[in-house]
């Protein structure tokens, strides 16, 4: 047996700790950061995963040694030493374990977690809304709604208000490294500084992805996000209020019986134009064994209902009268899935 | 064998008794009605339990009716039947969810198959989302019922020196409630499966298809099969020790199972009233987590978590109950710190109860409750690192006797040990915040659950297979296994830590298609890693048939299982019991931990004082 | 019942009487152990839900008189397992009787409770769904105990039990009490605080 039995492991650890500890500084696999936030949560992952070689190498130099030392293929002819325990060792490991743990339990811990929320100020405010299983963007001081992309501005605190019209979604941007769940009935708040520019187009974490399983679509659940500069931001703004209010160019004639249909979650048109005043014969056609609805709102909000359709699942068809309605730029949209491709402009016109 | 026949006859006829007894009470037109559905199950249950045996070992006797001479069964029949010897259900344990663990690990290939390139590949996302959904409830049915029930129920009686355990009848009962669980787990995507995943939070759980109410019901009795296991388990060793067998001298797998049955009995229950909820939020419009009724989806988390996070540590006591016994055997060293690695375990216990919220970092619960979950979480991994220093402490200077447990059981501890560490960057908010809902969580809880338990539990087939069939397995073929697993293991998991950083979200069947790489090189892991089971199957099997016939104590073990014939008689043991020792005794000149003295004409319990 | 049930499942008990009391007791023990795990679920739901708000429409008289009635039969299921100790089987008779008796009154009493609670916060309010899950455990766990307490009576009117030998008696009516016990946090919870 070995006069100092120790050595071995105590090199071996050594070695395995150097090596570890080169490989984590040396190679980065962390995705690109685009927010404040995510260089505070790569940071608290870094000091961990250092802090986690010395541990781990300890385990493997001790295991390594064991085994070398005394690793026997056919059964032990004698036992080994009565080694039942040892107050040295199991005082050193327990100031050891008890340590480390308090040091990270105050950094990363509770230091990560003081920066990652940070202050409750912010710069700008967005309003996310999720249900199945799409994303609505709202920029109520600027006015807008998004839900082909979200654009936000560069070097702006921004707080998330985020919510859900039906089951937990949760909102992500990995690029971004935040995340809240979307819970309906309640109004969820993150916030995120982003500190450099990129779009979904080259950067595969600049997307708001929805990160709680919801069901059928959830996989794709996601929204680009483009991170700008103020001047672009501001003009993004300023083309998506004008969009919002303008009617799609391939709106059919006026009349007084409209087909529609809903297949892949999707209706078949997005515009819908009707006379005022006359109740209106809608034939609703769905595709598919998933139910839908078809109702009527008088907002881009779609929070003032005018009419609400019966729920159905296909294939089916259902014929039903509505209205009549008073002129306007109305919506439509299905409640179960209020998301851009089932949703519509409901266009009330005066005259015959 | 009739008894499950009979079983059987009778849940059918309660399920349709109860379905139409419930559409007639209720009004309802509607047959396939959820409430009924319940109600149905209620009637189906009662008549399977009454049918396999319930009637016959209790009723009877509460209602003062004569006992029925019924001839036991014999031979392989036994395990088709409402045995009350605890080596049979044990057995029934082992085997039943050593199938379920392949049936789930082939889903899991499907998913590996689908997940292999981005886009859609052998299914489409709702067979997906089942899919999934299915392979998370079984394996955890697996983690939380392998073990305890199978080698729990084998072992402990043996290891105390009793003869069965407290509770005979209330075992088999326990065993015979898992039928039904399966058959309503499998009949779900008949009436339009569950997507919700195991953890099934509502609203979702509460508007989705049908089948999530199958997999309540199945839920609901399975908890209760664990609750009253739990109840057997520590009753019997509280009760039924050996003379000489202080609490001091118990093998630490019994302590292992003890711990962790403390938990089961008591945090059960509030996985079966968070699932009630759910289910009467569909069948009734109860509003718990509703919020136009003014209730709260979160409130489902806390009560869910508040079982499911001691629940992991019901998985893995079992595991380190088997490891470190197969560390101190196979290094023929005694147990290193064995009574602060007993405190450790109840440590556990106690501190599991008060973590469960890190699971909720992210899902909008109040933000004062960040800081306190995540001290308690990380406090949690003192008394866990305690049993790395008991391992290595086993180990460290032994004779390290590499046979197939011990290559398990080494296994377990790297394993265990990734798993363990990147639990810590999920208990950090700072990092949690990116990484929960990706695949480093998916990663990481395979490392600790498959990774650690089910190592442990392969490690314990092998270690207890001599003492259970009778035969040895064959060592080639269960080395090659370890080996194979090991490599397979790490080559699946290791890459899924990797996609998850890069920002790959889990329960999705489709992704970027960035994550692609990370993805195949895992799912072709996941392929190799499944055919070692095949190799291990076969073992099984024909080493059953053709094996060596094993003697008492082929590992020259000192545990009381060791010291009875392979396979035990009924009785366990040709002669009482008399413990003198601890069982770590290995390098002590006359170490002795016990021996058999003459039979005596009943079992000394611990009524008599110490 | 110990040796009823021995016969009855023609199951050979390995452990002495001494011991099987024992384990006996420290199963029932555990068992309602779990059992509170299941209302401290339902109650700790009624006060993250609503903290202590409870609606106006509460009877808080029928609420008292069940109380009181439940309370008064674990007074008789006491003196009951009292009785069957010291062999005074009529007083055992008399004094189970009166707990299945009084379990029965309980039991209506929570009829009335359902209908007046179906009318004023029916189950799909928040208070309902809290009111009626709990009020519905509890009254599950009382006619399971009534249904024990029946099966005792008949069991001792066919001979079983005896001053030794009556675990069937201790059982069910340390049940009865747990159940009692339950009773004693659900009627607070629901019908009392913020008084």
């Amino acid at each position: 047996m070995s006069k100092r039995p120790w050595l071995a492991p105590a090199i071996l650890w050594v070695v395995l700790t150097g090596l570890g500890l080169w490989l984590v500084t040396t190679f980065s696999f962390y995705p690109p950061r685009f927010a404040h936030e995510a260089n505070v949560s790569d940071d608290a992952f870094q000091l961990l995963l250092i802090l986690a070689v010395p541990v781990f190498a300890f385990v493997i130099a001790m295991m390594i040694s064991s085994l070398i030392s005394g690793k026997t293929a056919s059964e032990p002819s004698e036992d080994g030493p009565y080694l039942p325990g040892n107050q040295t060792a199991v005082g050193v490991w327990m100031v050891i374990t008890v340590s480390l743990t308090i040091l990270i339990i105050i950094n990363p811990g509770l230091v990560g977690l003081a920066h990652m929320r940070g202050s409750d100020e912010a710069d700008m405010v967005v309003e996310i809304s999720g249900a199945k299983w799409a994303w609505t963007v709202k920029y109520p001081e600027q006015g807008a709604i998004a839900s082909k992309e979200m654009v936000l501005p560069v070097h702006k605190r921004i707080r998330f208000e985020v919510t859900s019209k039906d089951v937990i979604h949760s909102f992500w941007i990995p690029g971004f490294r935040i995340k809240i769940d979307a819970v309906p009935g309640k109004t969820t708040v993150t916030t995120a500084t982003p500190d450099k520019t990129g779009s979904y187009e080259t950067e595969v974490g600049l997307r708001l992805q929805c990160a709680e399983l919801c069901g059928l679509n959830h996989a794709s659940m996601m929204m680009p996000v483009r991170v700008v500069e103020e001047a672009e931001f501001e003009s993004w703004i300023a083309k998506t209020r004008e969009e919002a209010s303008k009617l799609p160019e391939d709106c059919p004639t006026l009349s007084d019986n409209v087909k529609i249909s809903a297949f892949n979650i999707a209706f078949d048109t997005k515009c819908l134009v009707v006379p005022a005043g006359k109740p209106i014969k809608v034939t609703f056609d769905n595709k598919e064994a998933i139910p839908h609805n078809f109702s009527i709102y008088s907002d881009p909000e779609y929070e003032n209902s005018l009419s609400k359709g019966e729920i159905f699942s296909g294939p089916a068809e259902r014929s039903f009268t509505i209205g009549p309605f008073e002129a306007g730029d109305d919506r439509f949209q299905c409640d179960l899935h209020p998301i851009p491709a089932m949703r519509g402009f409901f266009v009330v016109r005066e005259g015959a | 064998m009739k008894r499950v026949a009979r079983g059987l006859g009778l849940g059918i006829a309660g399920w349709l008794i109860g379905l139409n007894l419930a559409a007639v009470i209720r009004g309802t037109q509607h047959v396939n009605d959820q409430a009924n559905i319940g109600i149905a199950y209620v009637f189906a249950l009662s008549g399977w339990l009454l049918g396999v045996g319930v009637w016959d070992a209790w009723v009877r006797g509460w209602l003062g009716l004569k006992p029925k001479a019924e001839e036991p069964d014999e031979g392989w029949r036994r395990y088709f039947s409402f045995c009350t010897d605890h080596k049979v259900i044990g057995i029934q344990y082992l085997v039943t969810f050593v199938i379920v663990f392949l049936i789930a690990g082939l889903l899991a290939m499907f998913m590996r198959w689908e997940l292999m390139s981005a886009g859609e590949t052998i299914m489409n996302k709702a067979t997906f989302n089942e899919i999934m959904s299915l392979h998370g409830i079984l394996m955890i049915s697996v983690a939380v019922a392998g073990v305890l029930g199978g080698f729990g129920n084998y072992l402990v009686p043996l290891q105390i020196g009793a003869d069965d355990m407290a509770f005979p009848r209330l075992n088999a009962l326990s065993y015979w409630l898992i039928p039904p669980v399966a058959i309503m787990l499998l009949l779900a995507p008949l009436a339009g499966g569950f997507d919700s995943g195991w953890t099934a939070y509502p609203p979702l759980s509460e508007t989705n298809d049908v089948g999530q109410v199958f997999f309540i019901l199945a839920i609901i009795t399975f908890g209760l099969s664990s609750i009253l296991g739990g109840l057997n388990l520590l009753t019997t060793v509280t009760t039924m020790r050996a003379k000489g067998m202080k609490w001091s001298r118990l093998p630490i797998f019994t302590w292992s199972v003890f711990s962790a049955s403390i938990l089961s009995v008591l945090i059960t229950q509030f996985f079966a009233a968070s699932l009630l909820m759910v289910f009467l939020g569909r069948a009734i419009g109860m509003g718990f987590f509703d919020a136009a009724k003014g209730g709260d989806p979160i409130l489902y988390q806390h009560l869910f978590w508040f079982y499911s996070h001691p629940a992991v540590y019901i998985m893995i006591l079992p595991g380190f109950g088997i490891l470190l016994e197969v560390l101190s055997h196979f290094s023929r060293k005694p147990l290193f710190a064995y009574k602060l690695t007993v405190g450790a375990f109840l440590a556990i216990v106690v501190l599991s109860v008060v973590v469960w919220a890190h699971h909720m970092f992210t899902s909008g619960m109040s933000n004062t409750l960040h800081g306190p979950f995540m001290i308690l979480t990380e406090a949690i991994s003192v008394p866990t690192g305690i049993i790395f220093l008991s391992a290595l402490g086993t180990i460290w200077r032994g004779k390290l006797w590499l046979k197939t447990p011990m290559l398990f059981a080494l296994a377990m501890v790297f394993n265990f040990l990734i798993g363990g560490i990147t639990g810590i960057f999920l208990a950090d908010v700072a990092t949690d915040m990116n990484l929960q809902d990706t695949y480093f969580v998916v990663a990481h809880f395979h490392y600790t659950i498959m990774g650690g338990e089910i190592f442990a539990f392969f490690a314990g087939i092998y270690y207890w297979y001599p003492k259970v069939t009778g035969r040895m397995y064959n060592e080639a073929m269960g080395k090659i296994h370890a080996i194979w697993m090991f490599i397979g293991f790490n080559a699946v998991f290791i890459p899924l830590f990797y996609v998850g950083v890069q920002g790959m979200n889990r329960r999705v069947a489709d992704y970027p298609l960035a994550y692609e790489r990370g993805n195949l090189v895992a799912s072709i892991s996941a392929f190799v890693l499944g055919c070692s089971f095949l190799l291990f199957t076969w073992n099984m099997i024909w080493s059953r048939f053709k094996g060596e016939k094993a003697p008492s104590n082929p590992w020259n073990a000192t545990t009381l299982e060791w010291m009875t014939e392979s396979p035990p008689p009924e009785h366990n043991f040709e002669g009482t019991p008399v413990v003198h020792d601890s069982p770590y005794v290995y390098g002590l000149e006359d170490g002795l931990h016990a021996e058999l003295g003459e039979q005596e004409p009943e079992l000394v319990g611990a009524g008599r004082p110490e | 019942m110990a040796a009823a049930t021995v016969e009855a499942a023609g199951h050979h008990d390995t452990l002495d009487p001494k011991t099987r009391l024992r384990a006996n007791r420290l199963g029932l023990w555990i068992f309602i152990a779990s059992e509170s795990f299941l209302f401290a679920a339902v109650i700790a739901a009624r006060f993250y839900l609503l903290g202590v708000d409870r609606p106006e429409h509460l009877n808080q008289e029928l609420a008292l008189l069940i109380t009181a009635v439940l309370l008064l039969s674990s007074v008789s299921a006491f003196r009951a397992e009292d009785a069957m100790a010291h062999n005074d089987r009529p007083a055992f008779f008399r004094n189970m009787s009166a707990t299945l008796f009084f379990g029965l009154v309980f039991m209506v009493g929570v009829f009335f409770e359902y209908r007046e609670g179906m009318e004023f916060f029916p189950p799909q309010t928040l208070y309902g769904s809290v009111f009626f899950i709990t009020i519905g455990l509890h009254a599950f766990h009382v006619l399971t105990g009534m249904i024990a307490l029946a099966l005792v009576i008949n069991l001792a009117a066919k001979g079983h039990y005896g001053r030794d030998d009556y675990w069937g008696v201790e059982a069910t009516v340390k049940y009865w009490h747990f159940v009692d016990v339950a009773w004693v946090f659900i009627y607070p919870a629901l019908y009392l605080v913020s008084w």
